[in-house]
């Protein structure tokens, strides 16, 4: 009992079996929870991250990149799922027998090159990029281990050549196994790459103010005109008054799904290289309206004034004389109808070297276009030093060197009243005015002048009936090969117009490189003959397809017999 | 007797609701798949409608009827067309055998003179009957 009663240190009775069955529970129950956050943990770090199953949201991967379609929502560019093939050569056993029954499966493919990647050291080799669905399935039924397909997409233009220099094309940024990052490198698809790689928008089709039936229509009109020519290459520009392009030629073109093909000639010949957009020339004649305007703007000269034009006129050592025979005196009318060098160069001398420039300056001659795509964005070419003699001939279109683009832009400022506004490739961007260059008057006076070009003058081969074609010829010597004057058997025609003239609603620029036209007993190289021509058969073709009516009340008299329909 | 009676009760309760649970957990899952399986149909489908909307757009391509025109264009009596093809609506000589104003999209302020056309004589270019 004595022992029992043995007071503890605290002097309270000890009972030490029960504290030490409390510690131990407590303990015991610590490290449990302990050992359930260690297990959660482990099992969180071994477990394989996994996509929730049952999220909301998209259902499917959003394509890679935006689409582009035309004003019409016809598809111009678009995406297909495709794959490209690799390899693991260390997976393959026999690989002579394997590369030869992939060459045999993918058509276009060398089984020397593929038996070099197979055999080579490395541990991934692709084999084709990208492969289409009928190429995938032949690889399939190989039944070849070590072989295997990456996911991806491709870029496809369904309108292939029709409007290649628009919308340009793509190439491959950065590759992997999984995915492929596609860049633009020319056209609205370099011009526009961040907006149609931009996951926001990436569903949102890039609609431009192209037409694609109206671009075919013009595209094959101006390719008939450039093989009866035999001429190097043209352009044609087709812009509505309010800035947007519909349609946009240059010839030779390529085709945009096809790979880059070797090209050995100089850049600006290249098929790749677009005239219309990227092409500085000196456009000759079709400048004499600016000219014109300027004078007519500023009252330097009135309708009615006469101007001397002498046969010839000398600056300095310079002798600017014009290609036949004129009147001794000529209104600014028909030194536009006749397309007199020395009836524009005095007029520009009217106008005098910093007023012209002002002038061409507010029409967009010293700048780039500002057209949607990656090539417009050249500088036009002026002289290093603007001398009097360079307003001379730049009076008559020598000297300074601009895109057809700056031209059809220049034409839209007249057919607008003298409003100039932005050119654009983008539907519903239109009207963007810029300044107003020409009062109503002078626009509405420079555009029956060109009338009368077509009915009279060096045009008359652009007239379509109906359409009222207002336009003017220029016809520039091409600098000699060897850089000493110009040489006269080898010219940039242009015809610029405006249609029709009255209630103008577009303007079509055709520009033909060298052209010939050897239908007539001399071979005849002026765009009266080559480029007014094609420009009138595109009109044609063209008008009734933009849903313009044409004004076919009789000239005079009421008793006329229209042809209906006939039946067959 | 009435305290057993109460752990009986508390005992099939938890049984049927282990057995709703395991039950609806099964179902779960399987809708979870079908879910996927449809969402792996849809994208699928999506797939081939792009190929498609891409195919449509090729065929109708401008370029491409341009080449079937050359070839079937004249059999067809397929051109292209030209202004010459408007016409204005004054200019349509409307049958005056059709008296049903129905027929008539529109009443003329003034009489039309019938502008002088030859019908070829084929019986296929012959006018249709007039609606009663």
């Amino acid at each position: 009992m004595s022992e029992a009663a043995t007071p503890g240190p605290s002097g309270r009775g000890f009972t030490p079996l029960r504290y030490d069955w409390r510690l131990i529970l407590v303990m015991g129950c610590i490290c449990l929870c302990y050992a359930a956050v260690a297990l959660n943990m482990t099992f969180l770090a071994a477990s394989e991250p996994e996509e929730p199953r049952f999220g909301k949201g998209g259902t499917a991967s959003p394509p890679i990149r935006g689409e582009i379609v035309d004003q019409n929502g016809v598809l111009l560019a678009s995406n297909l799922p495709a794959w490209s093939l690799y390899a693991h050569p260390h997976e393959i056993r026999d690989k002579v027998a394997v590369s030869e029954a992939l060459a045999e499966a993918l058509p276009g493919s060398d089984a020397r090159k593929i038996l070099r990647k197979l055999t080579s050291n490395a541990q991934f080799v692709w084999i084709k990029r990208p492969i289409l669905p009928h190429e995938k399935q032949a690889v399939h039924e190989l039944g070849q281990p070590g072989l295997y397909f990456g996911n991806r997409e491709i870029r496809v233009y369904p309108a292939g050549r029709t409007a290649s220099h628009v919308v340009g094309g793509v190439t491959a940024a950065r590759e992997d196994v999984r995915f492929a990052e596609l860049a633009g490198n020319a056209g609205v698809e370099r011009h526009f790459d961040q907006r149609l790689r931009d996951p926001g928008q990436v569903t949102e089709p890039l609609r431009l103010s192209l037409d694609v039936t109206v671009q075919q229509a013009m595209r094959s009109v101006l390719a008939e005109g450039m093989e009866r020519l035999t001429a190097k290459g043209a352009s044609a520009v087709l812009m509505r008054t309010n800035g947007e392009v519909v349609g946009l030629v240059s010839l030779p073109d390529f085709d945009p799904n096809r790979p880059r093909a070797p090209f050995d000639g100089p850049a600006h010949e290249h098929p790749r290289f677009n005239r219309a957009a990227q092409g500085l020339y000196e456009l000759g004649s079709t400048f004499k309206v600016f000219t014109a305007a300027i004078a007519l703007e500023l009252s330097r000269i009135d309708t009615t004034t006469l101007i001397d034009t002498p046969p010839m006129i000398t600056y300095g050592r310079n002798r600017i004389r014009d290609a036949h025979k004129m009147p001794p005196q000529m209104p600014v009318e028909t030194m536009i109808v006749k397309s007199s060098n020395v009836g524009a160069a005095r007029i520009g001398m009217m106008v005098g070297t910093t007023d012209m420039k002002t002038y061409l300056d507010k029409l967009g001659f010293f700048e780039p276009t500002g057209v949607e795509i990656s090539e417009a964005g050249i500088q036009p070419l002026l002289p290093q030093y603007w001398t009097d003699l360079s307003t001379m001939t730049i009076s008559f279109g020598h000297g300074l060197s601009v895109s057809p683009m700056h031209l059809a832009a220049g034409y839209a400022t007249l057919a607008n009243d003298g409003m100039r506004v932005q050119p654009t490739l983008i539907a519903g961007a239109g009207g963007k005015e810029i300044e107003r260059v020409f009062s109503q008057r002078t626009a509405r006076l420079i555009r029956q002048m060109m009338r009368e070009v077509v009915k009279r003058g060096t045009a008359r081969r652009a007239e379509v009936a109906g359409y009222r074609v207002a336009g003017k010829t220029g016809t520039a010597e091409k600098i000699r090969l060897d850089r000493r004057g110009y040489d006269p058997d080898r010219v940039v025609a242009t015809f610029a117009s405006i249609f029709p003239y009255d209630r103008p609603e577009y303007v079509l620029v055709v520009t033909y490189d060298e052209p010939t036209d050897r239908s007539g007993p001399r071979p005849e190289r002026g765009a009266g003959r080559t480029a007014a021509p094609v420009a009138g058969e595109m009109i044609a073709r063209v008008a009734p397809l933009l849903g313009l009516e044409p004004d076919l009340t009789p000239p005079s008299g009421t008793d006329q017999t229209i042809e209906i329909g006939r039946l067959q | 007797m009435t305290r057993h009676a109460g752990i009986v009760a508390l005992v099939l309760i938890v049984l049927g609701t282990a057995g709703w649970a395991y039950n609806i957990n099964y179902r779960t899952l399987r809708v979870i798949d079908d879910v996927e399986t449809l969402r792996q149909s849809i994208v699928r489908e999506r797939e081939h409608l792009q190929v498609m909307r891409v195919e449509w757009a090729y065929l109708n391509n401008p370029a491409r009827l341009q080449r079937l025109l050359a070839t079937h264009g004249q059999e067809l009596g397929l051109r292209p067309l030209a202004p010459g093809d408007l016409q204005s609506i004054e200019s349509v000589p409307f049958d005056a055998r059709t008296p049903d104003p129905e027929a008539v999209l529109f009443t003329p302020s003034q009489p039309i003179p019938l502008p002088r056309t030859t019908v070829p004589p084929r019986e296929t270019a012959a006018r249709p009957e007039p609606l009663e």
